[in-house]
């Protein structure tokens, strides 16, 4: 496993401008543009998409970075970035429309008597329907746990946060989901 | 079965294709090269200074030759490509300064810049006085506008 440089060694880098803040960007985009990849891929569904999504993420993490302030940890305010232009992207886009999609992101496991008469497209739809509606610090620690399958250890790292805190989260973004899905499918 | 078992119980997650570091590589340096393109003036751009360079170059020569040389040196530069043109012009491009343009014009083809003197062209009017809209009746002024097309309803064309 690749080992990043820290996110404070990052910043550091990247304030001294020139050079060493395209060394610095290329440290971020390496260490953070596969989970912001992914992140956008799972709504875009389209690897093209995606592309110009996360290029738009890039570009402004890029012309802000400077004015980054520390306030959140790095990783939440670029999936605040990329969570705005993913959003951003639905409302303008047709995706569904002549484009070839991913299959969907989840699968049903029988057994469960309500996901039984669903399909995986739309129970992946109504999980990504249920992400956005989530508090940002929530739909991150979701992402980063659910679907990257990180540790909570890691995840810490990653957002500044106790691995306490972070269960709370992980599990309140879990309720929330699952409440959002079985109202929206009983209906 | 049970109905309020979790709902992530009965779910598994695929895994999001994801291309290789390669990608993220190539994707932070066009991001990087896009961050460095800047807006630049029209009067800064090279390709604007070498076009123009160019046109007063071309220029400069053939006004230092006869017609039939002209004739010849048009057939040439035809046969020589935009890209060569500004890849000479990019070469030599400390070579084109104001300085040495003026002395590659010859006086004699240079048109005289003739002035109006009121003593030989007593038609033309001068102004000794300085104007003032004091003296001009509103009328005349309402009928300078008319002429002139000024819309009255338009602030872009009033500039008094």
């Amino acid at each position: 496993m690749v080992k990043h440089p820290e996110d404070e060694e990052i910043l550091a880098l990247f304030n001294q401008g020139g050079k060493h803040a395209n060394t610095a960007f290329n440290q971020l985009v390496a260490k953070f543009g596969p989970i912001l990849y992914r992140q956008i891929r799972s709504v875009t569904k389209n690897h093209e998409h995606t592309n110009d999504v996360l290029q738009n993420v890039l570009i402004k993490v890029f012309q802000n970075l400077l004015g980054f302030k520390g306030d959140s940890a790095l990783y939440t305010w670029m999936y605040r970035i990329a969570r705005n232009e993913s959003l951003n992207f639905l409302e303008k886009e047709n995706r569904r429309s002549g484009v070839d999609i991913d299959p969907p992101m989840l699968e049903i496991l029988a057994g469960h008597h309500v996901l039984d008469s669903t399909t995986s497209e739309m129970i992946s739809d109504l999980l990504e329907q249920a992400v956005q509606t989530l508090p940002e610090k929530q739909a991150a620690v979701f992402q980063l746990k659910y679907f990257e399958e990180l540790k909570y250890s890691e995840i810490s790292k990653k957002l500044n946060t106790s691995e306490g805190a972070l269960k709370a989260n992980f599990h309140h973004a879990k309720q929330k989901i699952e409440k959002f899905i079985l109202n929206k499918l009983n209906h | 079965m049970e109905t309020n078992k979790n709902i992530f119980d009965h779910l598994k997650t695929n895994e999001i294709e994801t291309p290789d570091a390669g990608y993220f590589d190539q994707l932070a340096k066009e991001v990087i090269a896009s961050q460095k393109t800047k807006v630049i003036p029209l009067y800064k751009k090279p390709l604007a200074w070498i076009v123009s360079a160019a046109a007063v170059f071309a220029a400069v020569f053939l006004l230092n030759l006869g017609d039939a040389e002209e004739q010849d040196v048009l057939l040439a530069l035809n046969e020589i490509s935009t890209e060569e043109v500004y890849l000479y012009i990019e070469d030599h491009i400390e070579d084109f300064d104001t300085d040495l343009i003026s002395e590659m014009i010859d006086e004699e083809n240079i048109d005289p810049i003739v002035f109006i003197d009121q003593e030989l062209n007593p038609e033309v009017e001068t102004f000794d006085e300085t104007l003032s809209f004091e003296d001009i009746e509103t009328e005349d002024i309402l009928e300078y506008l008319q002429n002139e097309a000024v819309d009255l309803d338009d602030d872009d064309e009033l500039y008094i």
